[in-house]
C-alpha cells in the first residue's frame, strides 16, 4: 500500500501537478486504502498550519520583502560596496555577500536570485565580468542564503523534528561563513585571473557616510539574531520584532515606503507564504500516515543494517540528499524527508541540529546541481543567457561546495560548538 | 470562456485584499502580544489562537491566488528534460488541473465529513465554532481550482487568437 502511496505521489510530480496536491492526494487514497478515518486528512491539512511556531515563516517572509520595499537591502549593499567594492572581483563579492544577508529572509533562493540577481548581473557585465560566470554566482550565492540564520528551512526542520530553532539557527553561523568565504575566495581567483577589476576605492569619508545610511539597516539582523540568543524572544517573536522594524525604519528613517508599497509587500508576501506553507499543510497528512506504518523506523533500520556506522551514513545520505536536491525545491524537499531521515540519523548518534545542518546544505547545492537545477534556471533567465551556458561556470563552485559538505558533515564541532556556548 | 476569467479575476481582488487585510490584523495581533509580554505581566489570551487561524485562511486561500499565476511549486522536470513545446506543456497543465480538481473533491468530503462531527466544538480561547477555522480547507479547495481553470482557459483564448490572426 504504502508503496503505491509513493508510486503515486511520483507519477502525480512528474505530470507537473502542484507538489501540494500531490501530496495530498497520494497520501489521502492511502488513507481510504489504509481505511483510516476520512476525517483525518483534513485535520492533518488543519494541524500542519496551527502552530504558533510556524508563524515564523510568514513574518519572516514578509520582513524580507519589506526590506526590500524599504530600501534596507539597497543601503547594505551600497555598505558593502564602499568597503569591498576596489579589490578584485569586488562586484561578485558584493553579490555574494548581498545574498548573504537578505536572501536568507525571503527563504527562497529562486526569489534571492532573481531580487539581487537583477541588479548585479547588469553592473557586473557593465564591469567587463564574462555574464556566464556572474550568473553562476548569482546562482551559488543564492543558495547559500538558505544556510545563514534566519532560514525558512531551517524552520521547517525544526517544525518537522522538534530541534530547538534557536540552537539550529546559533548551529549555522560557522558553516555558512565557511560556505560563504569558499565562494568569495573562488570568485577573487576568477576575477584575479580574468582581470576583472574592482570599482575606485572609496575615501573613509565615504564609508562613514554610507554606514551612516546603512547603519539602521545593519541594525536589523543584530536585533532579529541578538533578540533570538539572547532568549529575549522566540523565533515567531523576532520575525514579527523584524516586520515592525523594517516598516518603522521605511517610513520614519529613509522614508522610502508609502501606503501603497506596504499593501503590495503584504501581497506578495500573501502568495509567498501560501506557495510554501501549502506544501507544508498537505505534507502533515503525509508525514502522519508515514509514522502510522513505521516508516522512519524502517528507514533507520534499513539504514543501520546496510550503513553500521554514522560516518557511513553520512556518506550515503549525503549522494541521496544530494540527488534529491537537484530534482526537488528545497522547501518540499525538506517537508518531506526531515521527519523520515531524521530519527535513522539520531539512532546512528547523530546530532539532530548537526543533521539538520548537512540536510539544509544539501538541498541548497542540489538546488545549482545540473541538469535539473531550479537556481540556474532562475539565474540564466535573469541573466539573459541560454540555460547551457550556465553549465560550466557552475561546477567548480559545486565542487568547492561539496568540499566545505565533506568538511562540516565530518567535523561535528563546526555546526555544535556555537549551540553548545548556548547552553 | 472570457467572461468566465473576467469574473475570476474580480474575485481574486477582493479575495487578495480580505487575505491582506488578514496579514495585517495577524501581524499587529503578534505584534502587541510581544510588546504585551515583554513590558507588563500581561498577555493577550487569544492571540495565538486568532492568528494560527488567520494563517490557515491565508495560505488555503493564497494557494488559489498562486494557482492564477501559475507560481504553486511543481517539478517541471520532464517538461525541461524532454524540451516540450509551449502547447504540450499546456496539455501537461490541464491534466494536472483534472487531478487538482480529484484533490480537492477528495478534501471537500473529508472536510464536509470533519466539519459536521466538530461544528459544535468551540475554540478554547476565541470561543468560535471550529467549523470556522475547518471551513478554509473546503472554501480554499474550490478558490484553487476555479484559478487552475481560469488559467488554464486563458492560454486556450490565447492560442485561439493567435491561430485567427
Amino acid at each position: 500500500m504504502i508503496i503505491w502511496m509513493f508510486v503515486l505521489m511520483f507519477v502525480l510530480f512528474i505530470l507537473t501537478v502542484p507538489v501540494a496536491t500531490s501530496l495530498g492526494l497520494a497520501s489521502a487514497i492511502t488513507v481510504f486504502g489504509l481505511q483510516m478515518p476520512a476525517g483525518l486528512v483534513v485535520q492533518r491539512f488543519f494541524s500542519g498550519l496551527n502552530s504558533f511556531t510556524l508563524l515564523a515563516i510568514p513574518f519572516f517572509v514578509l520582513a524580507g520583502v519589506l526590506m526590500e520595499s524599504a530600501g534596507i537591502s539597497q543601503r547594505i549593499v551600497d555598505f558593502v560596496a564602499s568597503m569591498v567594492g576596489h579589490y578584485h572581483g569586488g562586484l561578485a563579492t558584493i553579490l555574494i555577500i548581498s545574498c548573504l544577508f537578505f536572501g536568507a529572509l525571503s527563504g527562497s533562493a529562486a526569489a534571492t536570485a532573481a531580487a539581487i540577481g537583477s541588479i548585479m548581473i547588469p553592473s557586473m557585465v557593465k564591469r567587463g565580468y564574462d555574464v556566464r560566470f556572474a550568473a553562476a554566482t548569482q546562482a551559488s550565492a543564492a543558495g547559500l542564503a538558505v544556510i545563514i540564520p534566519p532560514s525558512i528551512q531551517m524552520i521547517l526542520y525544526c517544525v518537522a523534528t522538534n530541534v530547538s530553532i534557536t540552537s539550529m539557527f546559533v548551529a549555522g553561523v560557522i558553516p555558512g561563513i565557511l560556505l560563504g568565504m569558499t565562494e568569495i575566495l573562488y570568485a577573487w581567483f576568477v576575477s584575479r585571473k580574468n582581470g576583472y577589476a574592482g570599482d575606485r576605492k572609496y575615501t573613509w569619508r565615504e564609508r562613514g557616510q554610507s554606514l551612516r545610511k546603512a547603519i539602521w539597516a545593519l541594525f536589523m539582523p543584530v536585533i532579529i539574531l541578538g533578540g533570538i540568543y539572547s532568549g529575549i524572544f522566540t523565533a515567531t517573536e523576532a520575525s514579527a520584532v523584524a516586520v515592525a522594524y523594517a516598516i518603522f525604519v521605511g517610513f520614519v528613517v529613509y522614508r522610502e515606503l508609502t501606503l501603497k508599497k506596504l499593501l503590495q509587500s503584504f501581497g506578495e508576501a500573501v502568495i509567498l507564504v501560501a506557495v510554501i506553507m501549502f506544501v507544508l499543510s498537505t505534507a502533515d497528512l503525509f508525514a502522519y500516515v508515514l509514522t502510522f506504518v513505521q516508516i522512519p523506523n524502517k528507514v533507520a533500520n534499513f539504514f543501520i543494517s546496510i550503513a553500521g556506522n554514522k560516518y557511513v551514513f553520512l556518506v550515503l545520505i549525503n549522494i541521496f540528499l544530494l540527488v534529491v536536491g537537484m530534482f526537488f525545491d528545497p522547501g518540499p524537499g525538506m517537508i518531506i524527508l526531515a521527519p523520515i531521515l531524521a530519527p535513522a540519523a539520531i539512532a546512528l548518534g547523530i546530532d539532530p541540529i548537526h543533521f539538520g545542518l548537512i540536510m539544509v546544505i544539501n538541498f541548497s547545492i542540489g538546488a545549482i546541481t545540473p541538469p535539473f537545477a531550479v537556481n540556474l534556471f532562475v539565474s540564466s533567465q535573469v541573466a539573459g543567457i541560454k540555460y547551457e551556458q550556465i553549465v560550466r561556470p557552475i561546477l567548480p563552485y559545486i565542487a568547492l561546495l561539496l568540499i566545505d559538505l565533506v568538511i562540516i558533515s565530518y567535523v561535528p564541532p563546526l555546526s555544535l560548538f556555537l549551540p553548545g556556548l548556548l547552553g | 470562456m472570457s467572461s468566465y476569467i473576467k469574473c475570476v479575476d474580480g474575485i481574486n481582488k477582493i479575495i487578495r485584499a480580505i487575505l491582506i487585510a488578514m496579514f495585517i490584523v495577524m501581524f499587529l495581533t503578534a505584534f502587541a502580544q510581544v510588546i504585551i509580554r515583554n513590558l507588563t505581566t500581561g498577555s493577550i489570551p487569544w492571540s495565538d489562537e486568532l492568528c494560527r487561524y488567520l494563517i490557515v485562511y491565508i495560505v488555503w486561500m493564497g494557494a488559489g491566488l498562486a494557482a492564477r499565476s501559475n507560481r504553486l511549486i511543481r517539478m517541471e522536470v520532464l517538461p525541461s528534460l524532454a524540451k516540450m513545446s509551449e502547447k504540450n506543456l499546456h496539455i501537461m497543465y490541464a491534466v494536472s488541473t483534472v487531478i487538482s480538481i480529484g484533490f480537492a473533491v477528495l478534501t471537500i468530503y473529508c472536510a464536509v465529513n470533519v466539519i459536521s462531527i466538530n461544528y459544535k466544538t468551540v475554540s478554547p480561547a476565541l470561543q468560535l465554532s471550529m467549523a470556522v477555522p475547518y471551513s478554509a480547507i473546503p472554501i480554499g479547495c474550490v478558490y484553487l481550482i476555479m484559478n487552475m481553470l481560469a488559467s488554464d482557459f486563458e492560454w486556450l483564448l490565447k492560442k485561439k487568437e493567435a491561430e485567427q490572426a
